[in-house]
C-alpha cells in the first residue's frame, strides 16, 4: 500500500518509513503541517499517518482542511497527548484511529493494515458476511454458532467476539490492546495478562479432541489466526 | 518618615469612608441647628419684629384717628412712656422732643422697615451699657415719632445658640474622625498582618500563620479562611514531597533494571543477549515505567478537575456486566468463586441504574477493584462484586474473604504509590486505588473501606439521578 507519513520528529519519521518500507509499502514523507497538506491533498494514498503536534500547522486543522477538501483517506493519528479527552477530540476531526505516543512500531502496523483494508474500494462492496471459515472451523454468525469439525462449540458472547475478530482478520497479527478495544469497546490498557488468559480459554475449546492449533502467539506483538 | 505614614494611612478605603461620613455628620448636625434656630431665636426675632410693628402701627392709627391734637397725642406718649420702661418712644415735633432717649439716630429707618441700633443705657447703679434695640421711624402729622424695643433676649439667645453650635458641630467632627482614625487603625494593622504573613510565605515559610481573636469578625472569618488555606497548601506540599519519593522509587527501579540489562549486554556477550527474549524485557520494563507516568498524569487530571465532567448517561449495569466478563478467567485460573450480584427487577426502568458519567472511567474503576480483589486473594477464595441501588445511590460492592487490609492502613491505602509493606514484592503500581478513588469523587461518589473477618469489602457509591430513570 501507499502511505504518507507526516511527523516532525525525524528518528520517529525514519522508525515509522522503514517499518512500512520493510513490509514492501511505498511511503512518502512531510516533515511539517503545509507540506503534509499539500502531499495529501495532490497525491492518492492508502492511509495517512499523522503526529498531532507539527511546526506551522497543528494535526488537527490539517486533519480538518483534509476532510473539508472531501480527501477520506483513512488517518491514524499519532499524539504524545494520550488521554481519552484528546482520542475524542483527534477522532472528531476526523481521525479513524488514534494511537498514543510511545507505540510501537507492531502496533501501528496492525492498525493501519486493518484500516487500509477496511477502506480499500475491492472491499466496498461485499455485503456483509453471514459465516467465518478457517481450516475446518465454521462460524456461523447469523446463528451465532461455532462448528469444528462439524461439532458446536460451547462458546461464550465475549468469546464469540474475539473470535469473530480475529477470524475477520486471519493472517493479521492483532495486538492486545486492539482485541481488548475491538471486543470491549473500552479506551484503557488493562496492561495485565487479562486478554491472554481469554485467548487461552478460546484457544482450548478450539483444540479440543486433538484439533489443530488455529490460533497462534506472536510474541511482542499479539495474536494471529492462521493455519499451520 | 511620618509623612510616608500619613500618606499610607490618608489613602485607605476607611479613611475616605470617615471623610465623607464626617461631612455629611456635619451637614446633618447643621440643618438640624438651622432648623432649631428658624423655630427658636428666629421665632423670637420675629415676634419682637412684630411688637414693634404692632406698637408703630398703633401711634400711627392714633395720629391719624379724628380729634387728635398735638397735647393728646404727647400725653399719650407719655402715658406709654410711664407704663412701660421695656419701650423706647421719641417724638420730635416742631417745638419740642419728648420721649425718653435723649437723641436718636438720623437716619433710623422709615416704616414699616425695621433697623437694629445700639443706645446707652443708664441703670440705677449708674453704670452705662450698651444695648442693642429694634425700632422704626414713624412721620405723623404731630412730628416724628421714633419706636424701638429692647432686643436683648434675642441678642443673648443668638450669642449662646451660636457658641452652642460650633461646640456641637465641633464635637461631632472630632468623634467622627477619632472614631475613623481608630478604626482605620485596626483595619490597617489587621492587613498589615495578612500582607506580613504573605510576604512570610512568599520567602518560604509555610508554617506561619494569622493570629485569630475571639471576636468571630469578619476579619478573623478571612483569617481562618488564609489559615486552612495554608494548611492545605502544607499538606499538599508534604505529600508532594512524599510522592516524588515514592515515584522516584517507582521510576527508577525498572530505569535501573534497563541500564543495567543494556550495559551487560555491551560488555558480556553471553548466550543471555542472544535472542529477542531480553529485548522484550526491556520493552516490558519500558512499557511499566510509561504506565506508571500515564496513569500519574491521569490522576493529576482528575484530581485537577482538567477533564470534562462526565455527562454521558451510562449503565453501570452494562458496564458491571461488561467488568465481570473480563475478570471471569482472571478467577477462574486461580480456582476462584467470582460472582456477579445483580439487583432484582433490573427490566424496572425506574430501578435501573443510571447514571451520568464516563464509561471508560467507571469500567477502568471497577474492574481495578475487582482485578485487585481476585490478585489478593488466594485459591479457591470467593470474589463477590455486588451492585445495589437505593433511592439516592448506586453501590457497587467488591467483597473478597482473602487476607484483608489492616484496619488502621485503610486511610492509607488511597493515597498515591502507598503500597502495604507485605504486598510490595507482588508488584503493581501504587496507584490502582489512588485513581479509583479519584474516578470515583470525579463522578461525585464515594469510596468505602470494610474489613470482614476474613477478607475486605470496598463499595463505591456514586450519585444516582433520579429524573434519569425516566428517560428510557
Amino acid at each position: 500500500m501507499k502511505l504518507l507519513v507526516i511527523e516532525d520528529d525525524k528518528a520517529t519519521l525514519d522508525y515509522i518509513k522503514k517499518g512500512f518500507i520493510e513490509q514492501g509499502n511505498i511511503v512518502d514523507t512531510a516533515e511539517n503541517g503545509p507540506d503534509g497538506l499539500f502531499f495529501a491533498t495532490s497525491n492518492t494514498y492508502d492511509l495517512i499517518v499523522l503526529d498531532r503536534m507539527l511546526p506551522k500547522m497543528d494535526g488537527l486543522t490539517l486533519l480538518s482542511a483534509m476532510r473539508a477538501a472531501n480527501i477520506k483517506t483513512p488517518v491514524i493519528i499519532l499524539s504524545a497527548l494520550a488521554h481519552v479527552d484528546e482520542r475524542i477530540k483527534g477522532l472528531k476531526a476526523g481521525g479513524d484511529d488514534y494511537l498514543a505516543k510511545p507505540f510501537s512500531f507492531q502496533e501501528l502496523y496492525i492498525r493501519a493494515t486493518i484500516l487500509a483494508e477496511r477502506y480499500s474500494p475491492s472491499n466496498q462492496n461485499i455485503g456483509p458476511a453471514t459465516e467465518l471459515r478457517i481450516d475446518n472451523l465454521v462460524m456461523d454468525l447469523v446463528g451465532h454458532k461455532v462448528l469444528r469439525d462439524g461439532k458446536e462449540l460451547t462458546i461464550q458472547p465475549k468469546e464469540f467476539q474475539l473470535l469473530r475478530y480475529l477470524l475477520e482478520h486471519q493472517g493479521q497479527v492483532i495486538s492486545r490492546t486492539l482485541l481488548f478495544e475491538s471486543v470491549w469497546d473500552y479506551h484503557f490498557d488493562p496492561k495485565t495478562n487479562v486478554i491472554d488468559v481469554h485467548i487461552a480459554k478460546l484457544r482450548k475449546k478450539l483444540e479440543e479432541d486433538g484439533q489443530s492449533q488455529l490460533i497462534h502467539t506472536v510474541r511482542g506483538a499479539g495474536y494471529v489466526v492462521r493455519t499451520l | 518618615m511620618w509623612l510616608e505614614r500619613f500618606k499610607v494611612f490618608t489613602r485607605t478605603s476607611i479613611w475616605r469612608f470617615t471623610l465623607i461620613f464626617t461631612v455629611i455628620v456635619i451637614l446633618i448636625c447643621s440643618s438640624i441647628l438651622a432648623l432649631v434656630y428658624q423655630f427658636t431665636v428666629g421665632e423670637q426675632k420675629r415676634q419682637i419684629a412684630q411688637q414693634v410693628t404692632i406698637a408703630a402701627q398703633g401711634f400711627a392709627d392714633l395720629s391719624n384717628s379724628p380729634n387728635m391734637t398735638a397735647t393728646d397725642f404727647q400725653t399719650a406718649i407719655q402715658q406709654r412712656i410711664d407704663r412701660s420702661s421695656a419701650i423706647i418712644l421719641v417724638l420730635n415735633s416742631d417745638d419740642k422732643v419728648i420721649g425718653n432717649l435723649n437723641s436718636l439716630p438720623k437716619d433710623l429707618a422709615q416704616f414699616p422697615q425695621l433697623q437694629h441700633f445700639p443706645v446707652a443705657v443708664v441703670d440705677h447703679l449708674d453704670d452705662t451699657t450698651v444695648e442693642i434695640v429694634l425700632g422704626t421711624r414713624l412721620n405723623t402729622p404731630f412730628g416724628q415719632l421714633s419706636i424701638a424695643l429692647f432686643d436683648n433676649n434675642y441678642q443673648v439667645l443668638e450669642h449662646n445658640f451660636q457658641t452652642a453650635s460650633i461646640v456641637a458641630l465641633l464635637v461631632a467632627l472630632v468623634v467622627t474622625l477619632i472614631t475613623g482614625f481608630l478604626l482605620n487603625r485596626r483595619v490597617l494593622s489587621k492587613v498589615k498582618q495578612i500582607s506580613e504573613l504573605t510576604a512570610h510565605v512568599k520567602a518560604g515559610r509555610l508554617k506561619s500563620r494569622l493570629p485569630i481573636s475571639n471576636k468571630q469578625d469578619e476579619f478573623d472569618t478571612i483569617a481562618i479562611q488564609i489559615n486552612e488555606m495554608l494548611d492545605d497548601i502544607d499538606n499538599l506540599i508534604a505529600s508532594v514531597s512524599q510522592v516524588t519519593d515514592n515515584i522516584a522509587h517507582d521510576l527508577r527501579t525498572p530505569l535501573s533494571r534497563i541500564r543495567i540489562s543494556v550495559e551487560d549486554s555491551i560488555n558480556n556477550n553471553s548466550e543471555l543477549y542472544q535472542g529477542e527474549l531480553w529485548k522484550e524485557n526491556l520493552i516490558d520494563e519500558i512499557d511499566k515505567i510509561i504506565h506508571t507516568f500515564n496513569a500519574m498524569l491521569e490522576l493529576s487530571r482528575l484530581e485537577n478537575g482538567v477533564q470534562h465532567k462526565p455527562n454521558a448517561v451510562v449503565n453501570i449495569n452494562a458496564i458491571c456486566q461488561d467488568v465481570f466478563e473480563l475478570a471471569q478467567p482472571l478467577a477462574e485460573e486461580k480456582k476462584q468463586s467470582f460472582n456477579f450480584i445483580e439487583p432484582k427487577a433490573i427490566e424496572d426502568a425506574e430501578t435501573s441504574p443510571q447514571i451520568l458519567g464516563d464509561a471508560n472511567l467507571l469500567f477502568r474503576a471497577i474492574y481495578n477493584v475487582v482485578e485487585n480483589a481476585i490478585k489478593y486473594t488466594q485459591e479457591q477464595g470467593t470474589i463477590n462484586l455486588q451492585l445495589a441501588r437505593t433511592s439516592h445511590e448506586i453501590k457497587i460492592t467488591v467483597t473478597d474473604n482473602g487476607p484483608g487490609i489492616p484496619t488502621e492502613q485503610h486511610d492509607k491505602v488511597f493515597k498515591r504509590l502507598y503500597r502495604l509493606d507485605s504486598s510490595r514484592q507482588q508488584g503493581g503500581y501504587g496507584l490502582g486505588l489512588s485513581i479509583v478513588k479519584a474516578i470515583v469523587e470525579f463522578h461525585g461518589g464515594t469510596l468505602q473501606l470494610n474489613s470482614l473477618s476474613p477478607g475486605l469489602s470496598l463499595a463505591i457509591s456514586l450519585p444516582a439521578n433520579k429524573q434519569l430513570a425516566y428517560i428510557d
